[in-house]
C-alpha cells in the first residue's frame, strides 16, 4: 500500500538563517556508495567468458594525454579486463575514474574487440565539497578503502533526491576510452 | 540481501538497489531495469535526432507519426498533466529551453509557434497526429516514467523490496518504510531526511535547468527547489514542475493526485502540503 509523510522539518526560522543550514542537515562531509567491482562488472558483460586476465596497459605519452581530461595532468597506466572464452577474444573492459565537480567516480567500460560500447557500470561513486574532490590528499584517502570503512560517513543514506548529479564527466570519460580502444583494437584470437 | 547497481542513463547517475537472493538473480533483474531505463532514454531524448520526440519535431501539421508505445503513454500523461494544471505543466516548452542554452539547437526546422503542445498533438493508439509542429521536451516526465518502468521489470523478475533513483527522482517499493534524503538547493553537500515513503515516489526539481524551461511569474520568492512526494514517479515528477510554478495554488492539484509538496524558496523560507 502506497504511503508517504513528511519527517518534522527544521524550523523555517532555522532554514533563513543560511550559515545554520549545515546545521540542520546530516553532516554527510562525504557521501559515497560502492557498487560493484571491476571484476563483477567484466562477469556481467562476459557472461559467455571461459577466463579473464587483468591487463595493465602504461599509455604512450601521446595516448597518456588524450585519455586525461581537458586540463588534468597525463592518464596513468589503464586497468584492462580482457574477456575470453577458449582463446577467442571476447572483448575487454577499461576501468577509470572521473573527477567531477562534487563527486569522483570510478566506472567499467566494457568494450567488444571492435570497440564497440557494451555497458558501462559505476563502480563507486564519492561526493564532497567542490574543492575536496579535486585534492589528491582527498582522493587518496579512499585508496584501498570499501564501503565499510568509516570515512563514508553518509554510506548509510539510502535515498537521495535533490540538485540533478550530471554524469557528463562520465560519458566525457567513456568517449576518451573508446578512442583509445580504437586506436588499440585487440586481436580476435588470444595470444598462446 | 540488498544489492545496488548504477550505471550512467538519462544524463544522469541510475541507481537500481533491490533485495534479492542472490547476485546472479539481482543481475538479471537489474540489467531488465536498467534496459528499460536506456529505452525510454532513446525514444525520448532531445538530443537524438533519431528518437520519437525529434521524429515529431521534424513532422508538418497534419502528419501521423509512429512511436513506441512508451511514448505514447508518457505524451498522454503530459497532456493529462497539462490540462490538470492549466497549462502550467508544459512539455513544449523545447523552443525555450534551446532559446537558453539547456538544450542543443535541433536541425529540424523553424521552431513552432504558440499552440499547446495538448492541443497540437493527439494521441491516436500509437500513432501522434501532429495538428501543429511542436517541439516536445519531456525532460519533466520521463525520467519519472522511466523509474515506475524499471520498477515494474524489477517486480516482473520477482524482486519484492527496492529502489530506482535517477538522479533524484526515486521511488522505493516493498513493505519497508524507507527515508528519503533532500540535498539542501543552498549547498550540495548537505542532505536534509525529509520523508518516510513506503510504495511511493519523491521527486525534486532545483533551479537552473528548470528555471530555464518555466518563466518566471509574480511577486512571490522564486523557489529554490521544490520536493514532491506522489504514488508514483512519473506523478512527483510532473508535479514539481507544477508546484514551482504554481506553488499554494496546486494544492487541490496535490490533494487529487495523492501528493504533497515541499518547497524551499530562495529567502530561505519553506512551505509544505
Amino acid at each position: 500500500m502506497t504511503s508517504h509523510r513528511w519527517l518534522p522539518f527544521p524550523d523555517r526560522r532555522v532554514l533563513a538563517g543560511a550559515g545554520l543550514l549545515a546545521a540542520a542537515a546530516v553532516p554527510a562531509v562525504v557521501w559515497a556508495a560502492t557498487y560493484s567491482t571491476a571484476d563483477e562488472a567484466a562477469r556481467r558483460s562476459f557472461k559467455s567468458a571461459t577466463a579473464f586476465a587483468d591487463v595493465l596497459v602504461a599509455p604512450s605519452p601521446d595516448d597518456a594525454a588524450a585519455l586525461a581530461a581537458p586540463g588534468s595532468p597525463p592518464h596513468g597506466a589503464l586497468r584492462t579486463i580482457e574477456a575470453r572464452q577458449g582463446d577467442t577474444v571476447l572483448g575487454r573492459v577499461i576501468v577509470d575514474s572521473v573527477v567531477g565537480k562534487f563527486e569522483l567516480i570510478d566506472y567499467a567500460v566494457a568494450l567488444d574487440p571492435a570497440g564497440k560500447v557494451l555497458a558501462v557500470e559505476i563502480l563507486t561513486y564519492r561526493e564532497g565539497h567542490g574543492s575536496e574532490v579535486r585534492m589528491t590528499s582527498w582522493r587518496n584517502q579512499f585508496v584501498g578503502k570499501s564501503a565499510a570503512d568509516p570515512v563514508h560517513i553518509g554510506s548509510d543514506i539510502s535515498n537521495i533526491s535533490g540538485a540533478t548529479l550530471s554524469c557528463t564527466h562520465v560519458t566525457d570519460g567513456v568517449h576518451r576510452l573508446v578512442a583509445w580502444a580504437a586506436r588499440h583494437p585487440m586481436a580476435a584470437k588470444a595470444a598462446a | 540481501m540488498m544489492h545496488r547497481r548504477a550505471r550512467p542513463l538519462l544524463g544522469t547517475l541510475v541507481e537500481v538497489r533491490a533485495q534479492a537472493a542472490s547476485a546472479t538473480a539481482f543481475d538479471g533483474a537489474a540489467d531488465a531495469a536498467f534496459d528499460a531505463v536506456a529505452q525510454v532514454h532513446a525514444l525520448m531524448s532531445f538530443h537524438e535526432a533519431a528518437s520519437d520526440l525529434r521524429r515529431i519535431a521534424r513532422a508538418r501539421a497534419g502528419e501521423r507519426v509512429g512511436v513506441h508505445p512508451h511514448t505514447a503513454a508518457v505524451l498522454v500523461r503530459a497532456q493529462r498533466w497539462a490540462r490538470a494544471s492549466d497549462g502550467a505543466f508544459d512539455a513544449g516548452c523545447a523552443p525555450r529551453a534551446v532559446a537558453q542554452g539547456w538544450l542543443p539547437p535541433p536541425d529540424d526546422g523553424a521552431p513552432p509557434g504558440a499552440l499547446p503542445f495538448e492541443d497540437a498533438l493527439e494521441v491516436d493508439g500509437s500513432d501522434v497526429i501532429v495538428h501543429a509542429p511542436v517541439w516536445l521536451d519531456f525532460g519533466g516526465i520521463a525520467k519519472g516514467y522511466a523509474v515506475d518502468l524499471a520498477v515494474a521489470r524489477l517486480r516482473r523478475a520477482g524482486v519484492r523490496s527496492g529502489a530506482v533513483n535517477a538522479g533524484g527522482d526515486l521511488r522505493v517499493f516493498g513493505a519497508l518504510e524507507e527515508t528519503v534524503h533532500v540535498r539542501s538547493p543552498f549547498d550540495a553537500s548537505a542532505l536534509w531526511p525529509v520523508a518516510a515513503l513506503r510504495d511511493a515516489a519523491c521527486a525534486t526539481s532545483a533551479s537552473g535547468a528548470v528555471a530555464a524551461r518555466i518563466p518566471a511569474t509574480g511577486d512571490a520568492p522564486a523557489p529554490r527547489s521544490v520536493t514532491v512526494l506522489a504514488p508514483s514517479a512519473c506523478a512527483a515528477d510532473a508535479l514539481t514542475k507544477i508546484v514551482w510554478l504554481r506553488g499554494e495554488g496546486s494544492v487541490a492539484l496535490l490533494r487529487r493526485s495523492r501528493a504533497r509538496a515541499l518547497v524551499v524558496r530562495a529567502d530561505g523560507s519553506v512551505w509544505q502540503s
